[in-house]
């Protein structure tokens, strides 16, 4: 009795471990057919996209060195040149190859932090020689000094060309760039971060270009006065919106050129960010924002409603030279005026809602950071004279003097407002000299009409 | 032993079912996001009230000959305009929302252009927008500006690259551009934002780095001269 109990539970446990069986197996036949599709399907999938990554990276690489090859040799040249028109193409190529060097080179620099030297050396490089570019084409000589700082910045490009190609080397032993990026090895990362290290001595670059590093020290020569409290801040904003409901909560101070005073605001119901100069307590941003409704004001009278804000916030003689009109938000922007001259450094901006002519911003750094009496004398090339100098393609609708900023520095120029195949154009030409100095064109769009 | 043959051969075919159903809904998975994410792009282009130039004629043009609108064909998608496409939309069993979308737009049997905000750069103009709307959505209004801001002032700094596409796709430089945030569509703050930064506000007077200090992972970031903080983010010079 004991004993036929114990075999019927054998062989109902049998049935049990061939069922058990046939579960285990078909599951893992599930996983294994499963993951062969998977890898089918999916892998392949990325493998491919991998391949295309590694081959946008490897053009870029290629390009690179390519760009940075041709301007050592540019530079080689240019060191045993002495005709001036030769000079005049090897620095512009020059200029332009390191824009493209730039170009490939960001598609492979990660940039997750640090100062990014090559770029900077580049930069200047090109900067650098668009300086002397400009030098040649205004009929002076590359000094010896000239010369034997390009000789320094060639074994700078050569040094950095031999880095990158021991980057390629490694690529013809089979080293895929990807890796890099996906964290796999730090071998690109470390090539980069030796060339960023300062083991290289980059030649301190003497000129006044815009990536020059001199040209971070600029002053507000327009602020006058003293240091103001915070409170006095929050005074001068409620002066300005006098019989409005104004609510001021100062945010924090900021240092820097210009050190400001932040607020967040709420005036009448509309919030807002504004700025107030520590010294002399003005008004140096004013930024807020709403969707606005359909256009019920003009031009004109938008225009109007920004004129009168500008007094306002205390500054004469500003006569408004650009309008652009965005999706309902007029952009006036405002110049400085002294006897007939446009002062196109000294720019404030300010932003209309067309719906009702709130005033949504206004931005006055331009100004004071190049506000000044300026002694602007007389134009010594007569209007006739300049207006001689210019393409006679072009129809001239009207002319006055500006002084207009180039190089980071001011110029004083007649300002022709002229009309060629339906487009609109500026054309600056040198009040002193008689020299075309700029030419701006007037991209006509949908949303006003801006300078290019 | 039949039996068990018989049991691994339907086995094998629940296995076979199984993985097919897998295959499937990783195909049919991937196809939802696609299409989700194709929506989105297409959205980018829409004209509303406010919209003008040639696309608002066409569409004034197909709602008067159809008798929708009674209003003048100029350009100017005002009021008069949104009531039209709203009627249109009704009559049509569409979101009624007065809005011409990809969806409007194809039962009007038109197509749209990328975008309709105009011509200033517009490439430039739509890539700050993104960035802003990618990387600040939730940010004050102030902040939004101030990361278009960024971007401008990198362009113009020697130690980046020299053009707003350059900087903005740059490998990692920013979060939202490396895990896909980029490719949404950004609203018309973000536009303002970008429009503002474009036309000189710059409330970070200069800086070229951001972070938010609750989910920044790079230690060199925390060495930086924070110069200002404005909703979640320390600028930085």
């Amino acid at each position: 009795m004991k004993k036929a109990k114990k075999e019927k539970t054998k062989v109902y446990d049998t049935k049990k471990s061939t069922r058990l069986l046939a579960v285990i197996s078909s599951v893992m036949l599930i996983g294994i057919v499963g993951l062969v599709l998977y890898n089918v399907v999916v892998v392949n999938d990325r493998d491919s996209y991998m391949r295309d990554m590694e081959n946008n990276y490897q053009q870029s690489f290629y390009e690179l060195i390519q760009s940075v090859n041709d301007i050592e040799g540019k530079l080689g040249k240019l060191s045993v040149s002495s005709g001036t028109a030769t000079q005049e193409r090897l620095l512009n190529d020059v200029n332009k190859l390191s824009a493209v060097s730039i170009s490939h080179l960001s598609h492979l620099l990660q940039n997750i932090d640090g100062e990014n030297r090559i770029t900077k050396f580049l930069n200047q490089l090109g900067d650098y020689a668009d300086y002397l570019y400009k030098k040649v084409l205004n009929g002076e000589a590359l000094s010896d000094e000239d010369i034997d700082k390009m000789g320094e910045i060639q074994r700078m490009v050569q040094k950095l060309g031999a880095e990158l190609s021991s980057v390629s080397d490694k690529m013809g032993e089979g080293y895929k760039l990807i890796n890099g990026y996906s964290g796999k090895d730090t071998f690109l990362k470390d090539i980069f971060d030796g060339l960023n290290e300062t083991t290289v001595e980059y030649p301190q670059m003497i000129y006044d270009g815009p990536f020059s590093d001199s040209a971070d020290k600029s002053t507000a020569k327009g602020l006058q006065g003293s240091d103001i409290t915070v409170e006095e801040a929050g005074s001068a904003i409620l002066a300005i919106y006098s019989g409005k409901t104004v609510k001021a909560d100062f945010l924090n101070e900021t240092g820097g050129v210009i050190p400001v005073y932040n607020f967040m605001v709420d005036i009448d119901g509309q919030q807002g960010y504004i700025s107030v100069t520590k010294r002399g307590g003005r008004i140096l941003c004013i930024n807020a924002n709403r969707l606005t409704g359909e256009q019920k004001l003009s031009e004109e009278q938008c225009i109007e409603a920004a004129q009168s804000f500008v007094v306002l916030l205390g500054f004469d003689d500003m006569k408004n030279v650009w309008v652009s009109n965005y999706d309902g938000i007029i952009y006036v922007n405002f110049a400085y005026q002294k006897d007939g001259v446009i002062c196109y450094p000294d720019m404030i901006k300010v932003k209309v809602a067309s719906d009702n002519g709130d005033i949504l911003g206004a931005e006055t750094a331009n100004y004071f950071l190049n506000h000044t009496e300026r002694n602007v004398g007389e134009p010594t090339v007569d209007k006739a004279e300049a207006a001689s100098g210019i393409s006679k393609k072009l129809v001239i609708n009207y002319v006055r003097l500006a002084l207009i900023p180039i190089d980071d520095k001011e110029k004083f120029c007649y300002e022709f407002y002229c009309e060629y195949d339906n487009a609109l154009y500026f054309v600056y030409v040198d009040a002193l000299t008689g020299k075309e100095v700029n030419i701006l064109r007037v991209i006509d769009s949908d949303s006003g009409q801006l300078l290019y | 032993m039949s039996k068990s043959v018989k049991i691994f051969a339907v086995c094998c075919v629940i296995a076979l079912a199984g993985a097919y159903v897998f295959v499937f809904s990783g195909t049919l998975f991937t196809g939802i996001s696609e299409s989700e994410y194709d929506g989105e792009v297409v959205a980018a282009a829409s004209l509303k009230q406010g919209s003008k130039g040639e696309e608002v004629k066409t569409i004034q043009k197909k709602l008067k000959n159809w008798g929708y609108y009674s209003g003048a064909v100029d350009g100017i998608y005002g009021s008069a305009t949104t009531a039209a496409v709203k009627l249109f939309q009704k009559k049509n069993k569409l979101t009624v929302d007065g809005i011409v979308g990809a969806k409007t737009a194809a039962a009007m049997g038109i197509t749209l252009a990328a975008s309709s905000t105009g011509g200033y750069k517009s490439s430039d103009l739509d890539l700050l927008a993104k960035c802003v709307y990618a990387e600040a959505r939730g940010e004050p209004y102030t902040g939004q500006v101030a990361v278009a801001a960024v971007v401008l002032n990198r362009v113009k700094n020697s130690n980046f690259p020299n053009t707003i596409a350059g900087v903005i796709y740059q490998p990692w430089a920013f979060t939202a551009v490396h895990d896909g945030q980029i490719n949404l569509t950004p609203d018309q703050n973000a536009y303002n934002a970008a429009k503002d930064a474009l036309n000189g506000w710059d409330p970070t007077y200069g800086c070229v780095y951001y972070y938010n200090p609750k989910t920044a992972t790079s230690q060199w970031i925390f060495s930086r001269e924070v110069k200002l903080t404005i909703g979640n983010h320390k600028f930085c010079v």
